[in-house]
């Protein structure tokens, strides 16, 4: 004879009541449960999903890089060099720079071990009028290629020959209009050239320009070694940042220049590439955010309603334990005649309800540990269970949702005189 | 009339109790015990008769510890109970005193063996199987011993109960009508059943409104509202 045997006897005996209260526990712990599991449902299925967008989006721009990687390969490009003071805009408008630097600046790139360019050509550009024809030209003074010096004088043969002095190279329009051919005699701001060259229509500035040797052009136009910009062409770089490469590697050597790269196939292919990630990412940034708000919310509602749940069903346990200690206050009354303390009447009160959490919870977790696999998938279950918090709640909160429920009934039933219900009636 | 042998061994009573009141109700409004003093002797089957409201009940609630009085003193055993804490008074009860209800009070879920045997639990004593074995076959409970209470006839409820408070064997029990609602035959048993307890060195304080009762003890005091009437 024992308490555990009076506490048994008092179960068997008030079956309904206990099962009731093992039902609420149940229901408590199985919709937080539940309510777990949907939400890590939703969280695995995002971020399942939000794998498979970022790999697309890899995929693709992988395949865009590749396709920049073709068509840049063996192809070099050409860039600008101006000097750092210059306005890129005015460059765009009128198709040359007003500003300069210095003449050797295209030396010291010579003399450098530059690995990236293959060919320099350093200009003198101005719009000038042609006094004689009474038009405006673009005037352009060339140098023809400074040899890359470490690289020795013949690895590759000069893309332009310079213009030599007393010669003069017309654009189509120049020619064109004015019927000259080469070998032709013309005059040019009073002194006289022999025409060397003369271009076919390009529809560009070009058509309207006037190559002549840069020492003569800087003498014209009073800018003695200075220069505009250098033309650095068949720039070889297979990185798709080719650019900032270059840039790099000639800010090392002429830190107070500019760089821009001339129009090409790669560079737009490059910014589609830019672009299809940029929006990629900027979709799946937005997926994420709405996800994040998605199970933001379900997990607001579904958590208020397992909340909801425990309230209701503490409610009900407290009810039930009111009802079940009034049909025992003439018992509580006679242990109390018989010699037991209050510890051991709240004890005998408390072990029926934490007996009700512990089974309640035990059932809960049972069908959660059968079931939950099977709905939900393996990794809901792994991801609800594989948790700290999860093993203290299953463990602790059905147990402390009935203590709590029935705390203040139980509380009322040991204070409570028992000289009432002794005397007889 | 005193036992003789009381007299003699013990002129000392085992419980005392010294110009007793008690009231109830708002402004105690109600006065059930106006200072009234009682002695129980060792061995001694001591009884009171009275009518009904006159504060039996209310007596021996006070005797067994589990009503403190307005005023003045009881002591058991030579210590005033109500000077201790109510755990202490929850343990004197359990060693020193035994109760029997008019209604039995059996705990509906145990069968008759467990409801003898719950009265040793606060004692953390396991209960003796001869004094059980004893007391069954004494009280001609041997066949019930599996049931439980709503399978029992009064009678056997009441003997259940006897039997229970006896099982410890208590200093002294206070029975609350015991024979209230039973026949005339089953009276008997339990008048004998308290009788012989007190022959076997305990004492019992029996409350009735029942005068007849006085003829089956040792000592009867007669109480009308209030107190006890002069002899
Ligand atoms: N809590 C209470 N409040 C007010 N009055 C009470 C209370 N308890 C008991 N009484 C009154 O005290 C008086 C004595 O009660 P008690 O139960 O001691 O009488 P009794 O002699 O045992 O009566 P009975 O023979 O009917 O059992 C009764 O009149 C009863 O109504
Ligand atoms: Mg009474």
């Amino acid at each position: 004879m024992n308490i555990r045997l009076l506490v048994f006897r008092e179960i068997r005996f008030n079956l309904g009541g206990f099962t009731a209260g093992v039902l609420a526990i149940f229901l408590s712990l199985i919709s937080y449960l539940i309510a777990g599991s949907i939400n890590a449902d939703l969280r695995i299925n995002t971020s399942k999903k939000l794998q498979l967008m970022n790999s697309e989006l890899n995929e693709e721009v992988t395949a865009l890089e590749d396709g920049i990687r073709k068509s840049m390969k063996g192809l070099g490009f050409n860039i600008y060099i101006y000097p750092e003071n210059q306005d890129l805009s005015a460059v765009y408008e009128r198709g040359y720079g007003d500003k300069t630097m210095p003449e050797n600046y295209v030396s010291k790139l010579a003399n450098s071990k530059i690995i990236h360019i293959n060919h320099l050509l350093p200009r003198l550009t101005e719009m000038v009028d042609w006094s004689e024809k009474d038009r405006s030209v673009l005037l352009i003074g060339v140098r023809g290629e400074v040899p890359i010096a470490y690289r020795g004088p013949n690895i590759k043969k000069p893309l332009i020959n310079p213009v030599k002095e007393g010669s003069i190279v017309l654009g189509y329009e120049l020619h064109h209009a004015y019927g000259l051919k080469v070998g032709d005699k013309v005059n040019f701001l009073d002194d006289e050239y022999t025409v060397s060259i003369t271009h076919k229509r390009r529809g560009t500035v070009d058509d309207i320009s006037l190559w002549m040797n840069l020492s003569l052009v800087q003498k014209i136009l009073n800018k003695e070694d200075k220069i505009n910009t250098i033309l650095a062409l068949e720039c070889n770089c297979e990185s798709l940042d080719r650019l900032g490469e270059i840039r790099n590697e000639i800010h090392k050597i002429l830190p107070e220049t500019k760089i821009i790269e001339k129009e090409s196939r790669a560079l737009a292919r490059a910014e589609a590439r830019n672009l299809t990630k940029f929006t990629g990412e900027k979709q799946i940034q937005n997926f994420l955010q709405s996800k994040k708000e998605l199970i933001h919310i379900q997990s607001i509602f579904s958590f208020g309603f397992v909340i909801i749940i425990c309230i209701l069903c503490s409610f009900w346990i407290s009810h039930l334990t009111i009802s079940n200690i009034n049909q025992r206050l003439i018992e509580i009354g006679t242990f109390t005649a018989i010699g037991f303390g209050g510890k051991k009447i709240m004890i005998l009160i408390l072990s029926r309800v934490l007996l009700m959490g512990l089974i309640g919870g035990m059932l809960a977790v049972l069908l959660f540990v059968i079931t939950c696999p099977n709905v939900f998938g393996y990794d809901v279950y792994k991801n609800v269970t594989n948790n700290f918090s999860f093993i203290i709640i299953v463990l602790i909160a059905p147990l402390t949702l009935a203590v709590m429920s029935a705390w203040i009934p139980v509380l009322r039933a040991v204070l409570k005189d028992p000289v009432d219900v002794l005397r007889n009636d | 009339m005193i036992k003789e042998s009381n007299l003699v061994k013990n002129i000392k009573p085992f419980v005392t109790a010294k110009k007793i009141s008690k009231s109830y109700g708002n402004n105690n409004s109600v006065v059930v015990l106006n200072n009234i003093s009682i002695d129980l002797f060792r061995e001694e089957f001591l009884s009171i008769s009275g009518p009904s409201g006159c504060g039996k009940t209310t007596l021996l609630m006070i005797l067994g510890c589990l009503m403190n009085p307005d005023n003045g003193e009881v002591k058991i055993d030579n210590f005033n109970p109500y000077k201790k804490k109510s755990s202490d008074r929850a343990k004197i009860r359990s060693e020193f005193i035994g109760f029997i209800f008019q209604d039995f009070k059996l705990i509906p879920y145990l069968n008759v063996m467990e409801n003898i045997r719950c009265s040793a639990l606060p004692l953390g004593q396991i209960s003796d199987n001869d004094k059980l074995e004893k007391l069954l076959s004494i009280l001609k409970l041997d066949h019930r011993r599996l049931h439980v209470p709503s399978q029992l006839s009064a009678g056997e409820k009441q003997r259940t109960a006897i039997a229970r408070a006896m099982i410890t064997s208590p200093r002294f029990i206070l029975a609350d009508e015991p024979t209230g609602n039973l026949d005339e035959e089953n009276t008997e048993i339990v008048l004998k059943a308290l009788r012989d307890y007190s022959n076997n060195n305990g004492s019992v304080l029996m409350v009735s409104h029942d005068t007849n009762i006085e003829c089956f003890t040792d000592r009867h005091l007669k109480m009308s509202a209030g107190g006890f009437e002069e002899k």
